[in-house]
């Protein structure tokens, strides 16, 4: 199975999961594969799929995309100091 | 003479791509929630429902695990206890039944009897799929609106509905962390502002000489008097001259599989 398929198979299943499992362990899994893979852009949509689903403060409606956002800036700077 | 080269370096913008990719798709999204948050919100909604609906179906396989390696006596115990309570509960409900009826002819004679508009849903998903106090309900679309008040049973209230898409609505629990809600000391009928702590609890600060004492009913303001939480401790201390009342809805919210949705 190619690197693409494995992706776009991890996709699919983080995306059940994200919605099944409770917060925090969805949380864990999204760290972990963010930690990963090499550019893990996904995280940013299940930020967003977050937002859309459970957050209603129309103050701040951005709460899970702007975090998902910032971790993966700061695994992506962490990445290029210590090689992973 | 033999040249030595330098090897090349790996290039800059390597790095500065990943960047921007990243920034493009925040901006992206960011966008798209903010423009379209009602068409983003039905079609999470769409792929998600099916996932829920099966997830409902399935038992919980870890519900047994804990009671698994509790000690025979302990369950014996438990047991003992559990029927106890029960059959003093029963006697309440007989009396409950008898006040209530007993309250609504009284209503009735005055012109103000309840309006019976509830509607039952079902809880789709909720904490702790959900990192804040909110339920996802499977009614939606012209059957209920923003603002509608959602009861976990005939007199206990929970939250609002804060929004509605075609299948599904959003509902707020009142104990959202920072949310504030008026209530009224159903005991004495003073008026205080309860702080939402989130997970089905409340805060209140009041002078230390207040009247409020542990097991205390706050209801929400109204003829219906619907009960929004319950004083499970109070926290005092002899240096400061206020005390912390913390407040719980009563019941267990977090396993209730039906919500009752009282159209306005």
């Amino acid at each position: 199975m190619d690197k693409p398929a494995i992706r776009l198979l991890i996709f699919v299943l983080t995306f059940l999961l994200v919605i099944i499992l409770p917060w925090y362990l969805s949380v864990l899994i999204l760290i972990t594969l963010t930690i990963y893979f090499p550019l893990y852009l996904e995280v940013l949509f299940f930020g967003f799929v977050f937002d859309t689903l459970y957050s209603y403060h129309f103050s701040f409606l951005h709460l899970g995309l702007c975090l998902a956002t910032f971790f993966l800036l700061v695994v992506m700077f962490v990445k290029t100091k210590i090689r992973i | 003479m033999k040249m030595s080269y330098l090897l090349k370096s790996k290039p800059k913008h390597e790095y500065r791509a990943k960047i921007l990719s990243v920034i493009i798709l925040f901006i992206s999204l960011y966008i798209l929630q903010f423009l379209f948050p009602s068409f983003t919100k039905n079609i999470i909604y769409s792929v998600s429902r099916p996932v829920w609906a099966v997830e409902n179906k399935i038992p919980n396989p870890f519900s047994k695990f804990v009671g698994f390696f509790k000690s025979q006596n302990n369950l014996i115990n438990q047991n003992l206890s559990l029927e106890d309570e029960l059959s003093s509960l029963k006697l309440k409900e007989i009396d409950y039944d008898l006040l209530y009826k007993e309250n609504q002819d009284l209503k009735n004679e005055l012109g103000r009897g309840k309006s019976n508009n509830r509607i039952l849903s079902r809880v789709i998903s909720g904490p702790p799929n959900s990192p804040y106090d909110t339920f996802i309900i499977d009614i939606g679309g012209s059957d209920v609106s923003v603002g509608d008040k959602v009861y976990i049973s005939d007199n206990v209230i929970v939250g609002v509905i804060q929004n509605v898409t075609f299948k599904n609505s959003l509902v707020e629990l009142f104990s959202t962390g920072g949310k504030k809600t008026q209530s009224i000391l159903s005991r004495t009928g003073a008026s205080y502002i309860l702080i939402g702590r989130g997970g089905s609890n409340f805060e209140l600060v009041v002078p230390k000489d207040t009247d409020v004492i542990w097991g205390d009913v706050f209801v929400y303001p109204g003829l219906s008097s619907s009960v929004i939480g319950i004083v499970s401790y109070v926290d005092t201390t002899s240096q400061s001259s206020f005390k912390t009342v913390y407040i719980k809805i009563p019941g267990n919210i977090f396993s209730s599989k039906n919500f009752f949705v009282e159209n306005q």
